[in-house]
């Protein structure tokens, strides 16, 4: 019976994250071990169940009463982004975080945070949804806090403010919901909107929810903290909040809401629009002026965020108003495509930032120089990272935004295809200014002795490097039915997801 | 596997570039054998395919790329110069830095290359012309220090304009309905329609280098290795740039005047901007570089006259330019790899030292100032006839265009000539300077040969012209011209090589009949240093750099106000300025910021709800 490890996502990094804090205060061997064995065993499992379906009772309880966790293909998609990342950021844990005290600390904190995405992500249930949300959010706010000086506390307390913030208008939105319909489960409450329709109250608690979930993801005008709070989190809990955390509680819980339990209109369509376009522009023209090499990527973040947005949001809308179903699929395996590329990538790109800074002490480009030449993994894989992320082919960034360019010219939306290939070109400048900084040009004085990361930190840099080469074949049509097809049928149906919740109890 | 087109092509060039970029850098030897192999399969592939039977292309790429006899000739042609380079730089690379990814670049840039000239389908001719894009920048950004500026502002311009071929790729894709290129044929008199073919034209002629897209060129070849220019800004990219052009004007877009006079004026301008700018040039790769965009004014005024002659001609010449264009570089690699220096000023007088780069570099310089017999002065006189030929025909607009770009354009091979004549004197004649004094003995055979081989084409193109045009070049195009005038070229041969015979036997009689003596210059009976004496080339044209109204664009030119990508640059700045007055570190603003937007979207819904 496969529903009956879904448990297992939870209770695993749970229990880890208890037990490294019981077991390995003194030393930090034992730390090490466990963490990487759960977040090993967690993609493990999160891979072995990817054409699994089904939904898991909690307590044997029966919705509406009853939490029940559901997995179908979008829950699939985004359980193996986030402990695929996982995995990376704890390999590259054991070396980068040898300076720090209290390791200890730090990786019960990343596998609480693990352990509140993947419930995230599984839940059924809107406030269960929330719980897992505040324990994945105040564990990151610790761990932008990690490094304990002046910056990170003041990069934590804004991202904790303002993380409040979106918590309780989430919370807000679930007590609205609540009192509407009566139900805390999806699928009941998706049932009991579909029969009566969307009412007013149901619209201001769905803005609650672009604004609570909009702070979550970091989209604009909600983005302010990122810039902050990413950067000044040790290097693989930066690449953990881009790579994955602003998916997971930010993201998936916007577009589960929206097209599953809200159901799509042409208004949430059109918002979603607006605000990735918003954050895409605005995101990317904030990065591009930046000196400060993790800063930059964290600016990025924002605006690749933007790009999910808009193609999700514009296959809404297509299907809102009654366009081409074919073009709406585009959009969605885009913006789905280009989550998942982004994670990669990403992570990839803090992961190397991290590679960088532990070797050469230093985070501004300006400092840097020649560093391909001293780092040769560190520098290939960046350069890697950084044409992926810039939308050159044949990495896999090149094809998720083509794939969401195609589908906004096809849906006759010209300006929109036109602002994402600007976009992107503004994306490829950026990059190239850190190329050029960082990696080309003479070796600057003070770097003259540094050597390329031990193999530990190197490893996740390669494999994640080689994803980002490889990942391109899902866009093939035969690789596509297999990875992504399953959640962009999850976001076609759309409330239908109700009915499918029942029928598997 | 059977033999098919894309296995030398596109599979082996390819394969071998990322085999070689999977070896250590250190391995020697290996990764001049992997490229000379990949390099030599490819050119006997497209020579085989082109002259003896065509070679298909297999099963599930046949719906993607599609072999006609024009591309396949253009694959030879770039193949041909892969095989040069690649045999040139053996010798230029040996001891430099990053051969590993020279080599490994050149040949992705080859099966890129390929890939543009074979694909029917937009989204293979998109990847392929990235993936030249991609293999320019790490072409150039190997080169010597200081290299990755002029990488970063070539990779940042032709990135923005593979952007907007991607935009005007898929608007092509959305009026027409269709996804290859051989199924289009699209009328520009619609606005969407004209927003493409400026998008895409626009994408052409930045590749290829056109004003005012050309600023990546002069930038690139500050410090980019001469056989990294030779291959892709000088002969690659003005084939694939040209080509592209051609297949929009002709192929693809049915285009109206409107259009056909903004090729022209393009055309042009770019003749007569950028000669202007390479009279004043002090480094010889700078020199070329202008050059080169200069050549292309030639190419677009063809492709824009819209008659058989005038297209067939601006393909003629873009052909002729990427051999002359590349020979001239590599010219300059022979002679910046023996004094180690490109500057005008500190050459002279290399004639006697390396009498094969003399030659080569000689009949390239006056093949691209248009001299009989050599093959740049047919191609362009094919221009100027087909220019006269649409004065005639056209209407009175067309008349006064025409004629303006005819008499320009004349001008632009005169100006070209005489900066030639600067370049040849400050390089190769003249007197020795201290950086020349050492150089005795010619380059090694690799380099020379390559640089022999593409000046005796020019001699060949140029004397059979006719052959080439009426058997070769017109029927792979579908062209047929009608000269109004044909050259006699193998007569005026026979007389110019009279001439120049009689003209050498005078001098040698001078010479044996010698009666003055040659003595180092003195004053007053010391000896001085003939340095002092030695008058460069340099200084040839600075009177035109002075004169009333160039003086003023000379002055913009060199503050970069004449540039794209300044233009652009100071124009994201002043987005960024404005955007980062947003995020001012102030947690309350940051509150505030996030409520305004629930505040503002709140706003939005209502005013949708009234309006239900």
């Amino acid at each position: 019976m496969m529903n009956s490890i879904l448990p297992l996502f939870v209770a695993i990094p749970l229990g880890a994250s208890f037990l490294i804090a019981l077991v390995s205060r003194k030393r930090k061997l034992p730390a090490d071990i466990i963490a990487n064995l759960s977040t090993l065993s967690l993609l493990v499992l999160s891979i072995i169940i990817f054409q699994a379906r089904g939904v898991y009772k909690i307590g044997g309880w029966l919705p509406p009463a009853g939490i029940n966790w559901v997995l179908d293909g979008f829950s699939n998609l985004f359980l193996v982004i986030i402990n695929l990342i996982s995995i990376c950021a704890t390999v590259f844990s054991i070396k980068y975080m040898k300076h720090y005290t209290g390791v200890y600390k730090y990786y019960s904190l990343f596998l609480l945070m693990t352990a509140g995405m993947n419930g995230v992500v599984l839940t059924g249930d809107m406030f269960n949804l929330f719980v897992f949300l505040e324990i994945a959010s105040i564990a990151s706010y610790a761990l932008v806090a990690f490094g304990g000086e002046h910056e990170e506390l003041e990069a934590s307390f804004k991202y904790l403010v303002l993380g409040s913030l979106g918590s309780i208008l989430i919370l807000l939105g679930i007590a609205l919901v609540y009192g509407m319909t009566g139900y805390l489960n999806m699928a009941s409450i998706s049932k009991a909107i579909s029969s009566s329709g969307i009412g007013q109250v149901h619209i201001f608690a769905a803005l609650l929810f672009i604004t609570g979930f909009g702070i979550k993801a970091a989209l604009v005008p909600f983005h302010s903290w990122l810039p902050d709070a990413h950067p000044s989190a040790p290097a693989p809990i930066s690449a953990m909040l881009s790579g994955v955390l602003i998916k997971a509680i930010g993201i998936y819980s916007l577009i589960r809401i929206f097209f599953n339990v809200f159901g799509m209109n042409s208004i949430f369509g059109g918002m979603l629009i607006g605000i990735g376009i918003l954050s895409m522009v605005i995101g990317v023209f904030l990065a591009v002026g930046q000196w400060d090499l993790k800063r930059l990527l964290a600016y990025h973040s924002i605006s690749q965020m933007g790009y999910v947005i808009l193609g999700i949001g514009l296959g809404g809308f297509i299907i809102a108003n009654g366009g081409s179903l074919i073009v709406a699929s585009l959009a969605f395996l885009g913006g789905l495509f280009h989550l998942l590329n982004h994670s990669v990538f990403k992570s990839l790109l803090f992961l190397c930032s991290g590679s960088i800074e532990n070797a050469t002490g230093t985070r501004q480009l300006k400092e840097m120089g020649g560093l391909l030449k001293k780092m040769p993994v560190t520098g290939t894989t960046c350069t890697i990272a950084s044409l992926s992320i810039a939308g050159v082919p044949p990495f896999n960034g090149f094809w998720s935004k083509l794939i969401i360019v195609i589908a906004a010219m096809q849906a006759g939306y010209y300006i929109i295809g036109f602002v994402t290939i600007l976009v992107s070109f503004v994306t490829l400048v950026s990059f190239l200014k850190v190329m050029r900084y960082s990696l080309w040009g003479p070796v600057s004085g003070i770097l003259a002795n540094v050597k390329e990361s031990p193999v530990l930190m190197v490893l996740p840099l390669v494999l994640l490097a080689l994803l980002c080469i490889g990942m391109g074949v899902i866009a093939l049509p035969g690789v596509t039915e297999v990875v992504l097809k399953p959640a962009i049928e999850v976001l076609v149906r759309g409330a239908e997801y109700a009915g499918y919740v029942f029928s598997q109890l | 596997m059977d033999v098919n087109l894309l296995l030398p092509v596109i599979f082996i060039p390819a394969g071998a570039g990322l085999l070689i970029l999977l070896l250590p850098e250190r391995v020697k030897v290996v990764q001049e054998v992997i490229s000379f192999i990949a390099g030599s399969i490819m050119l006997a592939g497209t020579i085989y395919s082109f002259f003896f039977h065509t070679l298909p292309v297999p099963a599930p790429f046949n719906e993607v790329f599609r072999s006609t006899s024009f591309s396949s000739f253009l694959l030879m042609i770039a193949a041909g110069f892969g095989f040069f380079i690649t045999l040139y730089s053996i010798s230029y690379m040996w001891k430099k830095e990053r051969r590993r990814q020279f080599y490994a670049f050149l040949l992705l840039a080859l099966a890129g290359t390929a890939g543009v000239l074979l694909s029917d389908h937009i989204l293979a001719f998109l990847i392929s012309w990235e993936t030249v894009t991609l293999a320019l920048y790490f072409l150039i950004i190997g080169g010597e220090q200081g290299a990755q500026k002029g990488a970063t502002k070539s990779f940042i311009m032709l990135g923005a304009t593979d952007g907007l071929l991607l935009f005007g790729l898929a608007l092509l894709w959305q009026i027409s309905g269709k996804v290859l290129f051989s199924e289009m044929h699209i009328s520009t008199n619609t606005w969407i329609s004209g927003l493409s073919f400026t998008a895409l034209m626009i994408s052409a002629i930045t590749k290829a280098g056109a004003m005012p897209f050309h600023t990546w060129i002069p930038a690139s070849s500050e410090a980019a290795h001469p056989p990294a220019m030779a291959v892709l800004p000088a002969s690659l990219d003005k084939v694939l740039g040209i080509f592209f052009l051609f297949t929009l004007c002709n192929r693809i877009f049915v285009i109206g005047e409107g259009f056909q006079i903004a090729l022209l004026v393009i055309g042009c301008i770019t003749i007569i901007g950028a000669v202007l700018i390479a009279m004043v040039q002090h480094d010889l790769r700078k020199l070329l570089a202008y050059h080169t965009v200069s050549q292309v004014g030639y190419m677009i005024v063809g492709i824009g006259t819209l008659s058989p002659l005038g297209i067939l001609g601006g393909l003629f010449h873009m052909i002729n330019n990427s051999i002359y264009k590349s020979c001239l570089f590599l010219g300059s690699g022979a002679v910046g790899k023996k004094t180690g220096t490109f500057e005008l000023g500190k050459l002279g007088g290399l004639a006697k030292a390396m009498p094969f780069t003399f030659i080569a570099f000689l009949i390239a310089a006056l093949s691209i100032s248009g001299i009989p017999p050599f093959n740049g002065f047919v191609s362009k006189w094919m221009i100027y006839q087909a220019l006269l030929e649409s004065v005639k025909s056209g209407t009175l607009s067309m008349n006064i265009i025409g004629t303006i770009v005819f008499i320009v354009a004349m001008f632009g091979s005169a100006l070209t000539l005489a900066s030639f004549i600067k370049a040849l004197y400050s390089v190769f004649l003249g007197q020795k300077t201290e950086k020349t004094q050492t150089v005795l003995k010619e380059v090694s055979f690799a380099m020379w040969i390559p640089m022999m081989t593409l000046a005796s084409v020019c001699v060949l193109l140029g004397v059979f012209y006719l052959f080439f045009i009426r058997n070769i070049l017109g029927p792979i195009t579908g062209l047929t011209p009608v000269f109004p005038g044909v050259w006699e070229s193998s007569f005026a041969m026979v007389l110019i090589f009279t001439g120049f015979i009689i003209g050498l036997l005078i001098y040698l009689a001078g010479k044996i009949v010698r009666s003055s003596r040659v003595v180092e210059p003195y004053i007053g009976g010391e000896q001085e240093n003939p340095e002092v004496h030695r008058v460069p080339g340099t200084d040839f044209y600075t009177v035109i750099s002075n004169m009333p109204v160039l003086r003023n664009i000379y002055k913009g030119q060199a503050k970069e106000y004449l540039d794209p990508f300044e233009w652009f640059g100071k124009l994201g700045d002043w987005i960024i300025m404005i955007f980062k007055k947003i995020q001012n570190g102030l947690l309350p603003w940051y509150l505030s910021l996030s409520l305004i937007g629930l505040v503002i979207s709140l706003v939005l819904f209502l005013s949708f709800f009234i309006t239900f």
